[in-house]
């Protein structure tokens, strides 16, 4: 659903879609939708990124945390990031954590 | 008629008065990325600047207490070879700012030229009356010729 900040999350499956600015002010909604959609320890899990235009380090911190399901380390793919997205991933030296894809 | 600008006179300057909530990061962030464009600032400037003004603001958002206000001051300066954006983010609370963390020190470091953290007390020393700045500064690479009427 979203919100009067333009941020929103959906879980279909492993795929959690994410919209607007991932920051200091939204990832938390991201932790908490990723949580929920971890019931069943998926070993893989897809973050469609194709329509968020900005991520700060609380952000990054969540894809990090996404990592790690019940203290085991799993796949996260960041589907579609924008330029910024991948801005932040390399001054950070994050790039290696995660999968990138194109949209199918 | 005036000439160019001197090295170090100010060209712009743009305030910013909001509660302390990250809800108003956006605001931060458009207010900086729109101050550059102003100035001619290219893609390259403007995605970091937009990184590096939400950090820092993130930061000092999350030292200032209840009912404070952030106050983000974005300048842009002249230097001898181009403009500079400075931003000074300042919040009125009972916590100083943490020093940056790792992943927040890499992100300034990386996204501005340099950067800081300052602490005020009001002057009698009471540590209940505390303003907590943190500030960067980022040369701009111009994208087109710069001198806005």
């Amino acid at each position: 659903m979203e919100t009067n900040d333009g941020f929103a999350v959906e879980a279909d499956g492993e795929v959690i879609s994410v919209s607007g600015d991932l920051d200091a002010h939204t990832a938390p909604r991201l932790d908490d939708a990723i949580s929920a959609n971890d019931s069943g320890g998926s070993v893989r899990i897809v973050l469609d990124m194709s329509n968020v235009d900005f991520v700060d380090s609380s952000g990054l911190r969540s894809l990090i945390r996404a990592r790690n399901v019940e203290g085991q380390e799993r796949s996260v793919v960041l589907r579609s990031p924008s330029p910024a997205t991948l801005r932040l991933l390399e001054i950070t030296g994050m790039t290696e954590h995660f999968g990138i894809e194109d949209a199918p | 008629m005036t000439g160019p600008p001197q090295s170090g006179e100010l060209v712009d300057r743009v305030v910013l008065d909001v509660m302390s909530t990250t809800a108003h990061l956006r605001l931060v962030r458009l207010m900086v990325s729109a101050l550059a464009t102003y100035h001619g600032a290219d893609l390259n400037d403007l995605e970091d600047l937009r990184i590096a003004s939400g950090e820092l603001c993130a930061n000092v958002i999350d030292a200032a207490g209840d009912g404070t206000r952030l106050v983000a001051v974005a300048e842009v300066r002249a230097g001898d070879d181009g403009r500079s954006l400075v931003l000074e983010a300042t919040v009125t609370g009972t916590d100083s700012i943490e020093p940056f963390d790792d992943i927040s020190s890499m992100v300034l470091t990386a996204a501005a030229d340099s950067h800081g953290l300052g602490r005020v007390l009001d002057g009698k020393d009471r540590a209940d009356v505390v303003t907590s700045s943190a500030w960067f500064s980022r040369r701009l690479h111009l994208a087109a010729v710069s001198e806005p009427a």
